[in-house]
Protein backbone atom coordinates (compact mmCIF):
# COMPACT_ATOMS: atom_id res chain seq x y z
CA UNK A 1 0.00 0.00 0.00
CA UNK A 2 0.72 3.38 -0.46
CA UNK A 3 1.48 5.97 2.73
CA UNK A 4 1.16 9.30 0.14
CA UNK A 5 -1.45 11.64 0.37
CA UNK A 6 -2.04 13.78 -2.19
CA UNK A 7 -3.73 17.40 -1.75
CA UNK A 8 -5.10 19.53 -3.59
CA UNK A 9 -8.50 22.48 -3.76
CA UNK A 10 -9.43 23.73 -0.67
CA UNK A 11 -10.15 27.43 -1.49
CA UNK A 12 -7.70 29.81 -0.57
CA UNK A 13 -5.36 28.15 1.17
CA UNK A 14 -4.93 25.05 -1.50
CA UNK A 15 -5.67 27.16 -5.43
CA UNK A 16 -5.02 24.62 -7.76
CA UNK A 17 -2.13 23.14 -5.99
CA UNK A 18 -1.40 19.11 -5.98
CA UNK A 19 0.87 18.37 -4.17
CA UNK A 20 1.85 15.43 -0.97
CA UNK A 21 1.32 15.94 2.58
CA UNK A 22 5.45 15.50 2.72
CA UNK A 23 5.66 18.18 0.47
CA UNK A 24 3.62 20.37 1.92
CA UNK A 25 4.94 19.65 5.27
CA UNK A 26 8.38 21.23 3.61
CA UNK A 27 7.37 24.22 2.17
CA UNK A 28 5.78 24.70 5.64
CA UNK A 29 9.77 24.05 6.89
CA UNK A 30 10.81 26.43 4.87
CA UNK A 31 8.75 29.23 5.46
CA UNK A 32 9.44 29.26 9.09
CA UNK A 33 12.51 28.76 8.59
CA UNK A 34 12.45 32.29 6.81
CA UNK A 35 10.74 33.56 9.22
CA UNK A 36 12.65 32.27 12.35
CA UNK A 37 16.24 33.47 10.43
CA UNK A 38 14.69 37.01 10.27
CA UNK A 39 13.22 36.53 13.70
CA UNK A 40 17.22 35.39 15.11
CA UNK A 41 19.12 38.17 12.86
CA UNK A 42 16.93 41.02 14.55
CA UNK A 43 17.23 39.07 17.89
CA UNK A 44 20.78 38.86 17.28
CA UNK A 45 21.28 42.31 16.57
CA UNK A 46 19.90 43.17 19.52
CA UNK A 47 21.92 41.47 21.91
CA UNK A 48 25.28 42.17 19.84
CA UNK A 49 24.33 46.11 20.71
CA UNK A 50 23.77 45.68 23.85
CA UNK A 51 27.10 43.29 24.41
CA UNK A 52 28.68 46.38 22.64
CA UNK A 53 27.34 48.55 25.37
CA UNK A 54 28.47 47.11 28.38
CA UNK A 55 32.18 46.52 26.21
CA UNK A 56 32.71 50.33 26.17
CA UNK A 57 32.06 50.92 29.88
CA UNK A 58 34.30 47.71 30.71
CA UNK A 59 37.57 48.21 30.48
CA UNK A 60 40.52 45.21 30.36
CA UNK A 61 40.23 41.38 29.65
CA UNK A 62 36.77 41.39 30.71
CA UNK A 63 35.75 44.36 28.05
CA UNK A 64 37.51 42.98 25.46
CA UNK A 65 35.99 39.52 25.56
CA UNK A 66 32.53 41.55 25.20
CA UNK A 67 33.66 43.65 22.16
CA UNK A 68 34.99 39.99 20.33
CA UNK A 69 31.31 38.58 21.51
CA UNK A 70 29.71 41.65 20.13
CA UNK A 71 31.57 41.19 16.86
CA UNK A 72 30.43 37.44 16.90
CA UNK A 73 27.12 38.00 17.68
CA UNK A 74 26.79 40.72 15.00
CA UNK A 75 28.38 38.35 11.96
CA UNK A 76 25.80 35.48 13.53
CA UNK A 77 22.67 38.07 12.80
CA UNK A 78 24.48 38.80 9.54
CA UNK A 79 24.64 34.66 8.67
CA UNK A 80 21.02 34.18 9.88
CA UNK A 81 19.89 36.99 7.93
CA UNK A 82 21.05 35.67 4.83
CA UNK A 83 19.78 32.12 5.59
CA UNK A 84 16.18 33.85 5.12
CA UNK A 85 16.10 34.06 1.43
CA UNK A 86 16.73 30.95 -0.12
CA UNK A 87 14.17 29.23 2.22
CA UNK A 88 11.55 32.17 1.00
CA UNK A 89 12.77 31.41 -2.39
CA UNK A 90 12.85 27.60 -2.28
CA UNK A 91 9.14 27.61 -0.51
CA UNK A 92 7.90 30.11 -3.40
CA UNK A 93 9.50 27.37 -5.99
CA UNK A 94 8.30 24.14 -4.41
CA UNK A 95 4.69 25.99 -3.99
CA UNK A 96 4.64 27.36 -7.41
CA UNK A 97 5.87 23.78 -9.00
CA UNK A 98 3.18 22.63 -6.83
CA UNK A 99 0.29 25.06 -8.58
CA UNK A 100 2.08 24.02 -11.70
CA UNK A 101 1.66 20.46 -11.42
CA UNK A 102 -2.08 21.03 -10.39
CA UNK A 103 -2.99 23.38 -13.88
CA UNK A 104 -1.67 21.19 -15.74
CA UNK A 105 -3.02 18.01 -14.56
CA UNK A 106 -6.57 20.26 -14.59
CA UNK A 107 -5.80 21.31 -17.93
CA UNK A 108 -4.73 17.98 -19.43
CA UNK A 109 -7.83 16.23 -17.98
CA UNK A 110 -10.00 18.88 -19.23
CA UNK A 111 -8.54 18.52 -22.55
CA UNK A 112 -9.27 14.84 -22.48
CA UNK A 113 -12.63 15.23 -21.50
CA UNK A 114 -13.72 17.33 -23.75
CA UNK A 115 -12.62 15.35 -26.61
CA UNK A 116 -13.72 12.52 -25.49
CA UNK A 117 -17.39 14.25 -24.74
CA UNK A 118 -16.82 15.51 -28.33
CA UNK A 119 -15.79 11.83 -30.09
CA UNK A 120 -19.32 10.62 -27.93
CA UNK A 121 -21.02 13.05 -29.49
CA UNK A 122 -20.25 12.20 -32.84
CA UNK A 123 -20.34 8.75 -32.93
CA UNK A 124 -23.74 8.99 -30.93
CA UNK A 125 -25.35 10.56 -34.20
CA UNK A 126 -23.45 8.28 -36.35
CA UNK A 127 -23.34 5.11 -34.99
CA UNK A 128 -25.75 4.80 -31.29
CA UNK A 129 -24.68 0.80 -30.82
CA UNK A 130 -20.69 1.94 -30.84
CA UNK A 131 -20.97 5.22 -28.80
CA UNK A 132 -22.90 3.43 -26.09
CA UNK A 133 -20.11 0.89 -25.73
CA UNK A 134 -16.86 3.49 -26.66
CA UNK A 135 -18.56 6.88 -24.62
CA UNK A 136 -20.23 5.59 -21.92
CA UNK A 137 -17.74 3.09 -21.31
CA UNK A 138 -17.28 -0.04 -22.07
CA UNK A 139 -15.31 -0.07 -18.84
CA UNK A 140 -18.04 1.42 -17.06
CA UNK A 141 -20.46 -1.02 -18.39
CA UNK A 142 -17.79 -4.16 -16.98
CA UNK A 143 -17.72 -2.63 -13.91
CA UNK A 144 -21.42 -2.73 -13.34
CA UNK A 145 -21.66 -6.54 -14.84
CA UNK A 146 -19.50 -7.26 -12.19
CA UNK A 147 -21.30 -6.01 -9.14
CA UNK A 148 -24.70 -7.15 -10.86
CA UNK A 149 -23.88 -10.11 -11.98
CA UNK A 150 -24.48 -12.21 -9.03
CA UNK A 151 -28.12 -10.62 -8.66
CA UNK A 152 -28.77 -10.95 -12.30
CA UNK A 153 -28.10 -14.49 -13.07
CA UNK A 154 -30.09 -15.71 -9.36
CA UNK A 155 -33.19 -15.45 -11.33
CA UNK A 156 -31.45 -18.15 -13.97
CA UNK A 157 -30.08 -20.06 -11.84
CA UNK A 158 -26.66 -19.67 -12.79
CA UNK A 159 -25.14 -19.01 -9.46
CA UNK A 160 -22.69 -22.22 -9.78
CA UNK A 161 -21.68 -21.15 -13.53
CA UNK A 162 -21.25 -17.54 -11.97
CA UNK A 163 -19.40 -18.83 -9.35
CA UNK A 164 -16.79 -20.43 -11.04
CA UNK A 165 -16.44 -17.60 -13.62
CA UNK A 166 -15.69 -15.49 -10.93
CA UNK A 167 -13.38 -17.44 -9.05
CA UNK A 168 -11.08 -17.44 -13.19
CA UNK A 169 -12.16 -14.28 -13.87
CA UNK A 170 -12.87 -12.21 -10.60
CA UNK A 171 -8.60 -11.65 -10.02
CA UNK A 172 -8.09 -10.59 -12.86
CA UNK A 173 -11.09 -8.01 -13.41
CA UNK A 174 -10.31 -7.40 -9.99
CA UNK A 175 -6.95 -5.90 -10.48
CA UNK A 176 -7.83 -4.37 -13.78
CA UNK A 177 -10.34 -2.56 -12.44
CA UNK A 178 -9.05 -1.26 -9.21
CA UNK A 179 -6.23 0.31 -11.92
CA UNK A 180 -5.86 4.43 -11.18
CA UNK A 181 -5.66 4.25 -15.56
CA UNK A 182 -8.86 2.53 -15.36
CA UNK A 183 -10.88 4.63 -12.35
CA UNK A 184 -9.76 7.89 -14.71
CA UNK A 185 -10.87 6.07 -17.35
CA UNK A 186 -14.35 5.27 -16.05
CA UNK A 187 -14.29 8.82 -14.19
CA UNK A 188 -13.96 10.23 -18.07
CA UNK A 189 -16.23 7.72 -19.55
CA UNK A 190 -19.14 8.70 -16.90
CA UNK A 191 -18.53 12.23 -18.05
CA UNK A 192 -19.29 11.45 -21.75
CA UNK A 193 -22.57 9.55 -21.71
CA UNK A 194 -24.66 12.02 -21.62
CA UNK A 195 -22.84 13.38 -24.64
CA UNK A 196 -23.18 10.13 -26.31
CA UNK A 197 -27.08 9.85 -25.99
CA UNK A 198 -27.74 13.48 -26.55
CA UNK A 199 -25.23 12.84 -29.80
CA UNK A 200 -27.67 10.52 -31.06
CA UNK A 201 -30.66 12.47 -30.25
CA UNK A 202 -29.89 15.96 -31.23
CA UNK A 203 -26.59 15.81 -33.02
CA UNK A 204 -23.14 17.15 -32.00
CA UNK A 205 -23.65 20.62 -31.91
CA UNK A 206 -26.73 20.66 -30.08
CA UNK A 207 -25.43 18.09 -27.42
CA UNK A 208 -22.29 20.32 -27.04
CA UNK A 209 -24.85 23.31 -26.44
CA UNK A 210 -26.38 21.92 -23.69
CA UNK A 211 -23.55 19.43 -22.12
CA UNK A 212 -21.39 20.43 -19.21
CA UNK A 213 -19.21 22.99 -21.26
CA UNK A 214 -22.43 24.34 -22.65
CA UNK A 215 -25.61 25.63 -20.65
CA UNK A 216 -25.19 22.29 -18.64
CA UNK A 217 -28.83 21.13 -18.54
CA UNK A 218 -27.31 17.53 -18.67
CA UNK A 219 -24.68 16.10 -17.23
CA UNK A 220 -24.71 12.51 -15.17
CA UNK A 221 -27.77 13.89 -13.27
CA UNK A 222 -29.47 13.12 -16.99
CA UNK A 223 -27.93 9.99 -17.57
CA UNK A 224 -29.00 9.09 -14.02
CA UNK A 225 -32.44 9.95 -14.89
CA UNK A 226 -32.35 7.77 -18.36
CA UNK A 227 -31.23 4.98 -16.44
CA UNK A 228 -33.82 5.25 -13.98
CA UNK A 229 -36.12 5.33 -16.13
CA UNK A 230 -34.97 2.39 -18.75
CA UNK A 231 -34.49 0.40 -15.59
CA UNK A 232 -37.66 0.92 -13.84
CA UNK A 233 -39.80 -0.35 -17.15
CA UNK A 234 -38.35 -3.93 -16.14
CA UNK A 235 -38.94 -3.12 -12.53
CA UNK A 236 -35.30 -2.03 -11.11
CA UNK A 237 -34.28 0.96 -10.00
CA UNK A 238 -37.80 2.24 -8.32
CA UNK A 239 -38.07 4.66 -6.23
CA UNK A 240 -40.30 4.39 -2.79
CA UNK A 241 -41.46 6.16 0.02
CA UNK A 242 -39.00 5.19 3.56
CA UNK A 243 -40.69 4.97 7.29
CA UNK A 244 -38.39 5.23 10.30
CA UNK A 245 -38.04 1.36 11.54
CA UNK A 246 -35.64 1.75 14.73
CA UNK A 247 -34.47 4.37 17.02
CA UNK A 248 -31.90 4.17 19.79
CA UNK A 249 -30.99 7.07 22.39
CA UNK A 250 -28.37 6.74 24.63
CA UNK A 251 -26.23 9.38 26.60
CA UNK A 252 -22.71 9.77 28.25
CA UNK A 253 -21.61 11.06 31.33
CA UNK A 254 -19.07 12.78 29.30
CA UNK A 255 -18.64 14.13 25.87
CA UNK A 256 -16.26 12.02 23.69
CA UNK A 257 -16.22 13.97 20.32
CA UNK A 258 -14.38 12.28 17.81
CA UNK A 259 -10.35 13.62 17.70
CA UNK A 260 -9.16 13.11 14.62
CA UNK A 261 -9.93 11.40 11.09
CA UNK A 262 -9.41 8.25 12.53
CA UNK A 263 -11.57 8.49 15.13
CA UNK A 264 -13.74 10.44 12.74
CA UNK A 265 -14.27 7.52 10.11
CA UNK A 266 -14.65 5.09 12.67
CA UNK A 267 -17.63 6.04 14.18
CA UNK A 268 -19.38 5.93 10.79
CA UNK A 269 -22.35 3.26 11.64
CA UNK A 270 -21.84 -0.38 9.67
CA UNK A 271 -25.02 -1.88 9.44
CA UNK A 272 -23.72 -5.72 8.77
CA UNK A 273 -22.25 -5.34 12.57
CA UNK A 274 -24.59 -2.46 14.12
CA UNK A 275 -27.88 -3.97 14.16
CA UNK A 276 -28.56 -2.65 10.35
CA UNK A 277 -28.18 0.93 11.90
CA UNK A 278 -27.42 3.23 9.05
CA UNK A 279 -27.45 6.83 10.50
CA UNK A 280 -25.80 7.70 14.10
CA UNK A 281 -26.43 11.50 15.13
CA UNK A 282 -24.13 13.15 17.88
CA UNK A 283 -26.01 16.21 19.91
CA UNK A 284 -23.47 17.93 21.73
CA UNK A 285 -24.54 20.47 24.34
CA UNK A 286 -22.27 23.66 24.41
CA UNK A 287 -23.05 26.33 27.26
CA UNK A 288 -24.62 28.96 25.96
CA UNK A 289 -24.73 28.53 22.16
CA UNK A 290 -27.43 26.09 20.32
CA UNK A 291 -26.92 22.56 20.09
CA UNK A 292 -24.59 21.34 17.32
CA UNK A 293 -24.80 17.90 15.60
CA UNK A 294 -22.42 15.36 14.05
CA UNK A 295 -24.16 13.48 11.53
CA UNK A 296 -22.51 9.63 10.36
CA UNK A 297 -24.10 8.10 6.96
CA UNK A 298 -23.17 4.48 6.56
CA UNK A 299 -22.27 3.24 2.81
CA UNK A 300 -24.05 0.80 0.58
CA UNK A 301 -25.68 -2.06 2.42
CA UNK A 302 -27.50 -4.25 -0.76
CA UNK A 303 -26.09 -3.84 -4.66
CA UNK A 304 -29.51 -5.52 -5.65
CA UNK A 305 -31.08 -3.70 -8.29
CA UNK A 306 -34.63 -4.18 -7.52
CA UNK A 307 -35.55 -1.52 -4.37
CA UNK A 308 -36.41 -4.70 -1.47
CA UNK A 309 -37.02 -2.99 2.06
CA UNK A 310 -33.51 -1.60 2.48
CA UNK A 311 -32.81 2.39 1.44
CA UNK A 312 -29.37 2.26 1.62
CA UNK A 313 -29.06 0.20 -1.62
CA UNK A 314 -28.05 0.50 -5.59
CA UNK A 315 -31.73 2.63 -5.95
CA UNK A 316 -30.97 5.38 -3.65
CA UNK A 317 -27.08 5.39 -5.12
CA UNK A 318 -28.59 5.89 -8.88
CA UNK A 319 -30.81 8.53 -7.45
CA UNK A 320 -28.50 10.41 -5.92
CA UNK A 321 -26.47 10.51 -8.90
CA UNK A 322 -29.62 11.46 -10.65
CA UNK A 323 -29.89 14.84 -8.53
CA UNK A 324 -32.93 13.82 -6.85
CA UNK A 325 -33.61 13.06 -3.33
CA UNK A 326 -33.14 9.05 -2.88
CA UNK A 327 -34.69 7.10 0.10
CA UNK A 328 -31.48 7.20 1.61
CA UNK A 329 -31.45 11.31 1.52
CA UNK A 330 -34.76 11.60 3.11
CA UNK A 331 -34.13 9.11 5.75
CA UNK A 332 -31.07 11.41 6.79
CA UNK A 333 -33.54 14.24 6.59
CA UNK A 334 -35.70 12.16 8.84
CA UNK A 335 -33.22 11.86 11.32
CA UNK A 336 -31.87 14.96 11.53
CA UNK A 337 -35.44 16.56 11.84
CA UNK A 338 -36.19 13.73 14.73
CA UNK A 339 -33.39 14.69 16.22
CA UNK A 340 -34.32 18.38 16.82
CA UNK A 341 -31.85 19.77 13.72
CA UNK A 342 -33.30 22.53 11.91
CA UNK A 343 -31.65 25.98 10.32
CA UNK A 344 -30.04 27.50 13.31
CA UNK A 345 -28.54 24.35 15.03
CA UNK A 346 -24.72 23.68 13.03
CA UNK A 347 -24.12 19.82 11.94
CA UNK A 348 -21.39 18.36 10.73
CA UNK A 349 -22.10 15.55 8.58
CA UNK A 350 -19.34 12.39 7.95
CA UNK A 351 -19.95 9.42 5.41
CA UNK A 352 -18.56 6.88 3.62
CA UNK A 353 -19.46 5.73 0.09
CA UNK A 354 -23.25 6.04 -0.12
CA UNK A 355 -23.04 7.86 2.78
CA UNK A 356 -20.64 10.39 1.30
CA UNK A 357 -22.53 10.81 -1.29
CA UNK A 358 -25.70 11.25 0.82
CA UNK A 359 -24.34 13.72 2.85
CA UNK A 360 -23.08 15.68 -0.17
CA UNK A 361 -26.76 15.83 -0.82
CA UNK A 362 -28.23 16.47 2.13
CA UNK A 363 -26.07 19.75 2.52
CA UNK A 364 -27.59 20.99 -0.61
CA UNK A 365 -30.80 20.76 1.16
CA UNK A 366 -33.29 23.78 2.82
CA UNK A 367 -33.91 24.08 6.55
CA UNK A 368 -30.11 22.08 7.33
CA UNK A 369 -27.27 24.64 8.84
CA UNK A 370 -24.38 22.30 7.09
CA UNK A 371 -21.39 23.87 8.45
CA UNK A 372 -18.56 20.69 7.51
CA UNK A 373 -18.67 17.59 5.06
CA UNK A 374 -16.55 14.51 5.57
CA UNK A 375 -16.80 12.35 2.80
CA UNK A 376 -14.99 9.43 2.77
CA UNK A 377 -15.03 7.12 -0.75
CA UNK A 378 -17.92 8.76 -2.15
CA UNK A 379 -19.55 9.59 -5.50
CA UNK A 380 -19.90 13.57 -4.86
CA UNK A 381 -18.05 14.96 -8.15
CA UNK A 382 -20.91 16.23 -9.44
CA UNK A 383 -23.21 17.24 -6.78
CA UNK A 384 -22.56 21.24 -6.16
CA UNK A 385 -21.61 21.30 -2.60
CA UNK A 386 -22.56 25.04 -1.17
CA UNK A 387 -19.39 27.21 -1.24
CA UNK A 388 -19.75 27.72 2.37
CA UNK A 389 -19.28 24.43 3.30
CA UNK A 390 -16.30 23.28 4.90
CA UNK A 391 -15.43 20.24 2.91
CA UNK A 392 -12.98 17.26 2.46
CA UNK A 393 -13.22 14.48 0.44
CA UNK A 394 -11.03 11.54 0.29
CA UNK A 395 -10.88 9.52 -2.37
CA UNK A 396 -8.74 6.53 -3.66
CA UNK A 397 -7.24 6.72 -7.54
CA UNK A 398 -7.55 3.02 -7.16
CA UNK A 399 -11.05 2.79 -6.30
CA UNK A 400 -13.86 3.38 -8.93
CA UNK A 401 -17.11 4.24 -6.67
CA UNK A 402 -16.00 7.84 -6.67
CA UNK A 403 -15.14 7.81 -10.54
CA UNK A 404 -18.76 6.74 -10.84
CA UNK A 405 -19.60 10.43 -9.53
CA UNK A 406 -17.60 12.05 -12.57
CA UNK A 407 -15.27 14.59 -12.35
CA UNK A 408 -14.54 16.24 -9.18
CA UNK A 409 -16.18 19.86 -9.76
CA UNK A 410 -16.31 21.06 -5.93
CA UNK A 411 -13.15 23.41 -6.08
CA UNK A 412 -13.43 24.61 -2.79
CA UNK A 413 -13.44 21.74 -1.38
CA UNK A 414 -10.23 19.69 0.26
CA UNK A 415 -9.75 16.61 -2.05
CA UNK A 416 -7.09 13.85 -0.54
CA UNK A 417 -6.17 11.25 -2.91
CA UNK A 418 -4.16 8.11 -2.05
CA UNK A 419 -3.38 5.14 -4.04
CA UNK A 420 -4.71 2.12 -1.61
CA UNK A 421 -2.74 -0.20 -2.98
CA UNK A 422 -0.41 1.27 -5.05
CA UNK A 423 2.34 -1.31 -6.35
CA UNK A 424 1.07 -3.96 -4.00
CA UNK A 425 -1.65 -6.27 -5.55
CA UNK A 426 -5.28 -5.90 -4.32
CA UNK A 427 -6.23 -8.82 -2.22
CA UNK A 428 -8.18 -11.87 -4.25
CA UNK A 429 -11.92 -12.43 -3.11
CA UNK A 430 -12.64 -8.89 -2.03
CA UNK A 431 -14.80 -6.96 -4.19
CA UNK A 432 -13.56 -3.39 -5.15
CA UNK A 433 -10.48 -3.86 -2.58
CA UNK A 434 -9.23 -0.54 -2.38
CA UNK A 435 -13.46 1.15 -1.79
CA UNK A 436 -13.89 -1.11 1.15
CA UNK A 437 -13.58 -0.05 5.54
CA UNK A 438 -10.40 -1.04 5.95
CA UNK A 439 -8.73 1.04 3.47
CA UNK A 440 -10.08 4.11 3.73
CA UNK A 441 -10.02 3.40 7.76
CA UNK A 442 -5.79 3.56 6.75
CA UNK A 443 -5.84 6.98 4.88
CA UNK A 444 -7.88 8.54 7.96
CA UNK A 445 -4.89 6.85 10.15
CA UNK A 446 -2.50 8.56 7.66
CA UNK A 447 -4.32 12.01 7.53
CA UNK A 448 -3.94 12.44 11.01
CA UNK A 449 -0.09 11.09 10.64
CA UNK A 450 -0.17 13.71 8.57
CA UNK A 451 2.73 17.39 9.03
CA UNK A 452 1.53 19.83 6.72
CA UNK A 453 -0.61 22.88 7.89
CA UNK A 454 -3.20 22.07 5.17
CA UNK A 455 -4.16 18.83 6.78
CA UNK A 456 -3.43 20.04 10.46
CA UNK A 457 -5.64 23.26 9.82
CA UNK A 458 -8.56 21.27 8.48
CA UNK A 459 -8.41 18.52 11.08
CA UNK A 460 -8.33 21.38 13.58
CA UNK A 461 -11.24 23.03 11.96
CA UNK A 462 -13.36 19.67 12.00
CA UNK A 463 -12.36 18.96 15.91
CA UNK A 464 -12.79 22.33 16.85
CA UNK A 465 -16.35 22.21 15.92
CA UNK A 466 -17.40 20.06 19.27
CA UNK A 467 -14.15 21.30 21.45
CA UNK A 468 -16.12 22.64 23.85
CA UNK A 469 -19.08 20.30 24.27
CA UNK A 470 -20.37 19.18 27.92
CA UNK A 471 -22.60 16.90 27.25
CA UNK A 472 -23.77 14.60 24.16
CA UNK A 473 -26.37 12.57 23.34
CA UNK A 474 -26.21 9.55 20.69
CA UNK A 475 -29.30 8.74 18.59
CA UNK A 476 -28.90 5.38 15.98
CA UNK A 477 -31.45 5.41 13.44
CA UNK A 478 -32.91 2.50 11.01
CA UNK A 479 -34.74 3.18 8.15
CA UNK A 480 -37.18 0.89 5.78
CA UNK A 481 -38.33 0.98 2.21
CA UNK A 482 -42.13 1.23 2.35
CA UNK A 483 -44.33 -0.35 -0.74
CA UNK A 484 -41.12 -1.54 -2.63
CA UNK A 485 -42.60 -3.71 -5.98
CA UNK B 1 33.31 41.71 40.80
CA UNK B 2 32.76 43.48 38.33
CA UNK B 3 28.96 44.68 37.66
CA UNK B 4 29.12 43.44 34.27
CA UNK B 5 28.35 39.77 35.28
CA UNK B 6 25.19 39.27 35.23
CA UNK B 7 24.82 41.45 31.92
CA UNK B 8 27.10 39.18 30.11
CA UNK B 9 26.03 35.86 31.43
CA UNK B 10 22.16 37.23 31.14
CA UNK B 11 22.98 38.40 27.63
CA UNK B 12 24.72 34.81 26.75
CA UNK B 13 21.83 32.98 27.98
CA UNK B 14 19.69 34.70 25.50
CA UNK B 15 22.45 34.14 22.16
CA UNK B 16 22.29 31.00 23.50
CA UNK B 17 18.51 30.55 22.83
CA UNK B 18 18.65 31.87 19.52
CA UNK B 19 21.28 29.07 18.33
CA UNK B 20 19.14 26.29 19.58
CA UNK B 21 16.02 27.82 17.52
CA UNK B 22 18.48 28.37 14.80
CA UNK B 23 19.51 24.26 15.24
CA UNK B 24 16.10 23.32 16.19
CA UNK B 25 14.84 24.52 12.72
CA UNK B 26 17.71 23.43 10.49
CA UNK B 27 17.42 19.67 12.19
CA UNK B 28 13.63 20.13 11.93
CA UNK B 29 14.46 20.71 7.86
CA UNK B 30 16.31 18.16 7.65
CA UNK B 31 13.97 15.24 8.72
CA UNK B 32 11.05 16.96 6.85
CA UNK B 33 13.34 16.64 3.40
CA UNK B 34 14.47 13.37 4.22
CA UNK B 35 10.67 11.71 4.70
CA UNK B 36 9.95 13.73 1.32
CA UNK B 37 12.86 11.92 -0.92
CA UNK B 38 10.60 8.83 -0.36
CA UNK B 39 7.49 10.25 -1.17
CA UNK B 40 7.84 12.51 -3.95
CA UNK B 41 5.14 13.08 -6.57
CA UNK B 42 5.90 10.25 -9.19
CA UNK B 43 5.81 13.55 -11.76
CA UNK B 44 8.87 15.20 -9.46
CA UNK B 45 10.92 12.12 -9.19
CA UNK B 46 14.43 12.11 -11.39
CA UNK B 47 16.44 15.19 -11.80
CA UNK B 48 13.99 17.44 -9.88
CA UNK B 49 14.22 15.79 -6.87
CA UNK B 50 18.14 15.66 -6.96
CA UNK B 51 17.57 19.64 -7.57
CA UNK B 52 15.22 19.75 -4.74
CA UNK B 53 17.44 18.11 -2.67
CA UNK B 54 20.36 20.26 -3.00
CA UNK B 55 17.97 23.46 -2.38
CA UNK B 56 17.02 22.02 0.74
CA UNK B 57 20.44 21.27 1.58
CA UNK B 58 21.52 24.39 1.26
CA UNK B 59 18.95 26.04 3.28
CA UNK B 60 19.67 23.79 6.17
CA UNK B 61 23.45 24.78 5.97
CA UNK B 62 23.05 28.15 5.88
CA UNK B 63 20.72 27.89 9.28
CA UNK B 64 22.87 25.04 10.77
CA UNK B 65 26.16 27.88 9.55
CA UNK B 66 23.95 30.98 11.53
CA UNK B 67 23.10 28.68 14.27
CA UNK B 68 27.05 27.94 14.89
CA UNK B 69 28.12 31.18 14.82
CA UNK B 70 25.46 32.36 17.37
CA UNK B 71 26.66 29.83 19.50
CA UNK B 72 30.25 30.85 19.04
CA UNK B 73 29.13 34.40 20.16
CA UNK B 74 26.97 32.70 23.11
CA UNK B 75 31.24 31.44 24.46
CA UNK B 76 32.09 34.75 23.59
CA UNK B 77 29.96 36.16 26.46
CA UNK B 78 30.08 33.60 28.63
CA UNK B 79 33.88 33.88 28.60
CA UNK B 80 33.14 37.59 29.39
CA UNK B 81 31.08 37.19 32.29
CA UNK B 82 33.59 34.70 33.25
CA UNK B 83 36.54 36.99 33.46
CA UNK B 84 34.43 39.90 34.69
CA UNK B 85 33.53 37.54 37.19
CA UNK B 86 37.17 36.69 38.47
CA UNK B 87 38.64 40.71 38.62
Amino acid sequence: MSDELVLSGGGSGGGVAVATDALLAVIDGCETAAREAVDGARALAVLAARLEQLSAVEAGAAGDALRLAAVQARSAAALAASAAPPADRLAWALRAAADGYGLAEAVATRAVESATEALAAVLGRVAPGLAVAASSGVIAVAAAAALLAPVLARPFGLDDELAALGTAAGAELNRFLSRPETVAAIRTAVMAADDAILGGLTGPALAALLGEDGIGATGLPFVATIAMGLAGGAGMLRETSVRLAERRSSSTAAPDPPRGWGERFERIPAPASDDGMQVLIERYTVPGEPDRFEVYIAGTVSFDPVAGTEPWDLTSNVGNASGADAASVRAVAEAMRDAGIDDTTPVQLTGFSQGAGTAARVATLDGFAVVGIAAFGGNTGQTPIPDGVRTVLVEHDDDLVPALGGRQDNDHAMLVRREAYGEVAPPAGVVLPAHQRPAYAATAALMDDADSSRMTDATAAFDAFTADAVAVERLEYRFEREDAP
Amino acid sequence: MSMIVPSAAGLAGLVALVAAGLDHRADRLDAAAVGLAATLPHAWRGPAAAAFATAVREVQHDLSEAASATREAAVLARRAAAIGGRA
